[in-house]
């Protein structure tokens, strides 16, 4: 996608036709295939082409509905949703909508009534899982002053109002158009084009916008960023510590340069608070880029990163074992480094990791970084997240205390583990729902559920959901395992059971299934089920059903295993203190 | 000169139109040719303007009816120039 800059627009403008032929002709069934509906009040075929013609380029192909000319967003109130995952929604909006159609002295609708509508469009979209970008109300080439009410000021309120709105939806993007086109030094619209061909944006501007569009519709598909991965030198700071000298680096307000490194610290600190992770991976003698970290003058602190690698190895080798610190998918790392020879390492070898081009400006590495739009969706925050540094480096602490231990055992009693088991409930659904869909190895069936069927398998009389939240002499844990649990004929049936990586090898799983089997014991239950479902990353299930107690269900039903609760195969043991409340 | 403004028009729209086989004479109009819909008529207007580096009145785009129109008012407004 980046390439379109280089190119001339107008011979973009000239070669439309000829790119939409290859459109039409792509083999559509090794694409993937999405829906885009676009409401605007008035025409949007440029922007549907070229967004046609740049998603074919990342293996999407899309089919996009057009609302009709002169509606406006009136237009999408009446849209029939679909359920599809695959449906995107571009919302259109600008300052002639506002008016009776050619009269700047009548306002035809209000304000009130436009945010209503968003309202709805938004709760309803959002049952769908509809993706959602909302462009902001342009402003007019000329101030419009009516007696009681400026132009400009109702569209700063709208846009205020929607942006407000949409913060409010993990699938919902809201953009200012004209503000970005502005920024590529092109016309946004003209009026003769308005009069004439009824067009709002003009053909260079379609363009870039639709580039941008296609740009934040393939991120939705994207895996959400969780880490970024920064070197040090000339990335975080300006100059190199280890020829330089700490006194000598650019950071802090006293130079030019130092100011614009302190920003681009604040940068990712504000991303950090955000709740994504920031690692340092750095060519440097570990005591010198330690040195370094500890200025006083940086925004960033040591404990802003939830893990390190100060040496001289392959950058690509030092994440791949950071990615296997932290336990994080390789595509949802991103990784700064102003030095090229680095970047092309890394995507050599670790070609799933983001590498922004960052340019070799450092007034500029931010923009560059932002453009690409990998962490302005709303859907990279969530609760958990936040604290989530944190954790880690809790768990680094937990881990230089185990390997002064000899003795497992000992090192297990030295945590003093607490865990309490609840029954699901409003306050903890939510986590509940995150754990059920994003947890890989410890899960029985990989079944993922939408919030709508949790809710569901609440309310059903024999069923129950045991939630258990986990703590240790360290720290709090939270929520760490979900158990859902069916009662048929004196059986229990475990359907699902999910346990957070973080507390693997520390007899939690052990303490919570014993507490089961003491409940189930006391209504007389004899027979424990369960479905394992093997899949390539929850192998370490195997291991854990037998050494509960588990054996092979002999009637010979695949995947499924049984225990015995009152002449189990061997007793369980546990370190955990155990208050169950459910 | 008139001549010139002709050829290149002729390039623009065999390019626009992605055939190399179109038949353009003085009088071709959008009756002549299938894909020239209203919203090729923007799109080829907006290419000549920007390939002539000329700006056409609201008046003038009403009056483009033929490519011999076309190469007219490109010659008088790159007269005035």
């Amino acid at each position: 996608m980046s390439n379109l800059n280089k190119i001339n627009l107008t011979e973009l403008l000239l070669n439309k036709n000829k790119l939409l032929k290859l459109v039409r002709k792509s083999k559509s069934k090794f694409l993937k295939k999405i829906k885009i509906n676009i409401y605007g009040g008035y025409t949007s075929n440029e922007i549907a082409d070229w967004i046609k013609i740049i998603l074919i380029k990342s293996g999407v192909k899309s089919d996009i509905f057009q609302s009709n000319w002169g509606g406006g967003f009136q237009n999408f109130q009446h849209h029939k949703f679909l359920s599809n995952d695959q449906n995107f929604f571009i919302l259109i909006n600008s300052w002639r909508d506002l008016f009776v159609s050619n009269r700047v002295d009548k306002f035809a609708i209000s304000e009130n009534k436009i945010i209503n509508i968003y309202k709805k469009f938004l709760q309803i979209s959002d049952k769908f899982n509809s993706k959602i970008i909302i462009m902001a109300f342009d402003f007019p080439e000329y101030e419009i002053k009516l007696k009681n009410k400026s132009l400009s000021n109702s569209i700063f309120n709208l846009n205020s109002k929607i942006y407000n709105l949409c913060n409010k939806y993990k699938n919902c993007i809201f953009f200012n158009p004209q503000q970005y086109i502005y920024k590529n030094k092109v016309e946004w619209g003209n009026t003769r084009d308005w009069f004439v061909f009824g067009k709002m944006i003009s053909s260079e501007a379609s363009i870039i916008l639709a580039k941008k569009l296609s740009e934040f519709i393939y991120k939705f598909n994207q895996p959400t960023k969780k880490l970024i991965v920064l070197d040090l030198d000339n990335t975080l700071w300006g100059g190199i510590i280890g020829d330089d000298g700490l006194e000598n680096l650019k950071i802090g307000d006293d130079t030019p340069e130092g100011r614009v490194f302190t920003e681009i610290q604040s940068y990712f600190k504000m991303l950090k608070e955000r709740g994504l992770l920031l690692a340092i991976v750095s060519k440097n003698d570990e005591k010198i880029g330690l040195k370094g970290l500890k200025n006083k003058k940086n925004v960033l602190k040591i404990n802003d990163f939830a893990s390190m690698r100060i040496n001289w190895k392959d950058k690509s080798e030092n994440i791949k074992s950071i990615q296997e610190e932290l336990n994080i998918g390789l595509e949802s790392i991103v990784f700064i480094d102003d030095n090229p020879a680095e970047r092309a390492e890394v995507k050599k070898l670790l070609p799933e990791v983001t590498i922004p081009e960052i340019g070799s400006s450092p007034e500029y590495y931010i923009q560059n970084i932002n453009d690409l739009e990998i962490f302005n969706l709303n859907n990279t925050l969530s609760k958990e997240d936040t604290k989530k540094t944190n954790l880690y480096r809790i768990e680094k602490k937990r881990k230089i205390v185990e390997n002064k231990f000899n003795d497992k055992e000992k090192f297990l009693l030295s945590l003093k583990i607490k865990i309490k088991l609840t029954s699901i409930n409003d306050k903890n659904i939510d986590r509940v729902y995150q754990l059920t869909n994003k947890t890989n190895q410890f899960n029985l069936t990989t079944k993922r559920l939408e919030l709508s069927e949790i809710k569901n398998y609440k309310r059903s009389k024999n069923k129950n959901i045991i939630v258990t939240e986990a703590k240790d002499s360290f720290g709090d844990y939270g929520i760490i395992s979900v158990m859902y649990l069916k009662f048929i004929n004196k059986n229990c049936i475990i359907d699902n059971w999910l346990m957070s990586c973080r507390v693997f090898s520390k007899t939690i799983e052990d303490a919570i299934f014993y507490s089961l089997v003491k409940k189930v014991l006391k209504e007389k239950i004899k027979y424990i089920y369960i479905d394992y479902i093997p899949t390539k990353n929850n192998n370490i299930l195997k291991e854990i059903i037998d050494r509960l107690g588990f054996i092979k269900n002999k009637y010979n039903l695949k995947n499924s295993w049984v225990y015995k609760t009152i002449k189990p195969k061997k007793n369980i043991k546990h370190y955990c203190s155990i208050s169950d409340e459910t | 000169m008139k001549r010139k403004i002709f050829d290149q028009l002729k390039i623009i729209f065999q390019k626009y139109f992605y055939n190399t086989k179109i038949i353009i004479t003085e009088k071709t109009s959008a009756k002549n040719i299938k894909q020239w819909d209203s919203l090729a008529q923007i799109g080829l207007i907006i290419l000549i303007e920007k390939k002539f580096k000329i700006r056409f009145s609201i008046n003038e785009v009403e009056k483009l009816k033929n490519i011999g129109d076309m190469a007219d008012l490109i010659y008088e407004k790159n007269k005035k120039k």
